[in-house]
């Protein structure tokens, strides 16, 4: 017997289809110029309201020492552009996903997606990450690029992501310090000590009008601090190809190995932004807080890494061995 | 350099399917044209890129659906689409299609997504699961109460139970 729901369904697909006079093919395409400049005009009046109300003095950086990059509020892009290529991307057991509505990586509480307002593009990669030399754990991991109408918006998330976190259970906070940026959420679940048998962690950086998104989930050993030279690509290529540049320090990896040579662009600091082999060296603290509480302010380090527009090699993973990825 | 021939060409072959396709995921033709509209002018925007998937339609209908469904996106989508088109033509479908899409709007949003995605589109399961990020058992029990419901909904006693192929 035929299956009746798959000839009503069939039914409704030929009404609709042959009653339905869709727009051009070069509507479309003009659409999508319309966009463009409608965005465009769009982030230069949000852009104007809000620095009148100094609401994006902290997503602006002027770089080092009043060298580098302004961030023009008339040019902030729309759109990743095809050029950008995101960390892991070809690894085998990592996948890319171009939706520009992609749930956002990063949801504390599992409840309303506060990344999805203001957003205009977004690509994401999920793959097996990297965990810690010491275990080969599953691990699962997201790094998920988005872009924002303006920096307004952007920080509106990643400030929205940042109050959510002490409600569930999630330790850490905003960072001060130069370390990924200034504008930096990690944390980690669960803060209680109640034993889990897995662990999540977070990195909420903001770029301008850009945030950059890590979220993993550890069924073992905590993720090792190997994986943050695809953060640095990443970074670099906002700042190169899309104009999106700001400060950043240079993180030796968590799991204590230190590089045998700094990355291009930086030199190396223990966490706390000093640099290795001063007399701060050594400072386990980053600068993260307990939930409700405010971080400890971190010495800005010494060293100042370039915002050259030409794009640096990767950073050396600094001592670590590949080690194999499990599946997640 | 973006192959617009060949973005045409493609615009041309499949828009009407997937208006339809997302017609029957949100229960509204209007929402639904402007949101595929919307996908396919962020799909040309990344067409170097889009026009190598296996089946770039599929990365149209996932976004346009999501763009549908998007709660803070709906109202500014009506004004724009007004803005730029006027009041939409009133379509006249058939009663049997309104009957259908009716019901498919009091079953939950997971369990018609993939009635649609199943029955409409011809994804099998494991299809149905890698589009919606769900399960292959969450996907099964999505058909299967689903088709239930929508059985009880169109007073329907004769659906058969659905094919589980992967």
């Amino acid at each position: 017997m035929p299956d009746r729901l798959a000839e009503r369904f069939a039914d409704l697909a030929e009404d609709v289809q042959g009653r339905i006079l869709p727009v051009s093919a070069a509507g479309i395409r003009a659409r999508s110029s319309w966009s463009r400049q409608l965005r465009v005009v769009l982030s230069v009046a949000v852009g104007v309201a809000a620095l009148s109300t100094g609401v994006l003095s902290m997503s602006f950086a002027s770089g080092v020492d009043g060298d580098g990059p302004s961030p023009d509020t008339t040019t902030l892009p729309n759109v990743i552009p095809d050029a950008l290529r995101m960390p892991h991307e070809g690894e085998a057991g990592w996948a890319r996903d171009d939706d520009p509505s992609a749930a956002g990586a990063v949801n504390p509480c599992g409840g309303e997606d506060v990344t999805l307002a203001g957003r205009v593009d977004a690509i994401t990669m999920t793959g097996p990450g990297r965990p810690g030399e010491e275990e080969h754990s599953p691990a699962g991991v997201t790094v998920q690029l988005l872009l924002f109408r303006d920096g307004a918006a952007a920080h509106t998330a990643w400030q929205r992501l940042a109050d959510a976190m002490p409600g569930c259970d999630w330790g850490g906070g905003p960072v001060t310090g130069m370390v990924y940026g200034e504008t930096t959420l990690m944390g980690r679940w669960p803060f209680s000590s109640t034993p889990a048998s897995k662990t999540k962690e977070v990195l909420v950086v903001q770029r301008t009008s850009a945030l950059i998104l890590r979220y993993a989930e550890i069924g073992g050993a905590h993720l090792s601090g190997g994986d943050n030279e695809g953060f640095y690509e990443l970074s670099t290529q906002l700042c190169t190809t899309m104009g999106l540049c700001e400060r950043q320090g240079c993180w030796v990896p968590y799991g204590g190995y230190p590089p045998t040579e700094a990355p291009d662009g930086c030199e190396p600091s223990t966490p706390g932004g000093h640099p290795i082999g001063s007399s701060s060296s050594g400072s386990s603290s980053s600068g993260a807080s307990h939930p409700g509480g405010s971080g400890s302010p971190i010495a800005p380090a010494s060293w100042i890494p370039s915002l050259a527009k030409t794009p640096s090699p990767s950073p050396s993973p600094g001592g670590l061995s590949p080690s194999p990825s499990p599946s997640p | 350099m973006r192959d617009s021939v060949g973005f045409d060409e493609f615009y041309a072959t499949t828009t009407r399917r997937v208006v339809a396709q997302v017609y029957a995921m949100v229960g509204d033709l209007g929402e639904a044209e402007d949101a595929v509209a919307e996908a396919y002018s962020r799909a040309w925007q990344r067409w170097v890129r889009i026009q190598q998937y296996a089946d770039p339609s599929a990365w149209v209908r996932t976004v346009a659906y999501r763009i549908a469904v998007s709660n803070w996106r709906r109202a500014r989508n009506r004004a724009a689409a007004h803005l730029r088109s006027g009041p939409a033509e009133p379509v006249t479908l058939e009663p049997q299609t309104l009957a259908l899409v009716d019901a498919l709007r009091r079953i939950p949003e997971a369990h018609r997504r993939a009635l649609v995605l199943h029955h409409l589109v011809g994804l099998s399961v494991n299809e149905i699961a890698a589009e919606t990020g769900g399960s292959v058992s969450a996907v099964k029990q999505w058909l299967s109460r689903g088709r239930r419901a929508l059985a009880t909904a169109l007073g329907d006693d004769d659906m058969e139970e659905v094919d589980s192929r992967a």
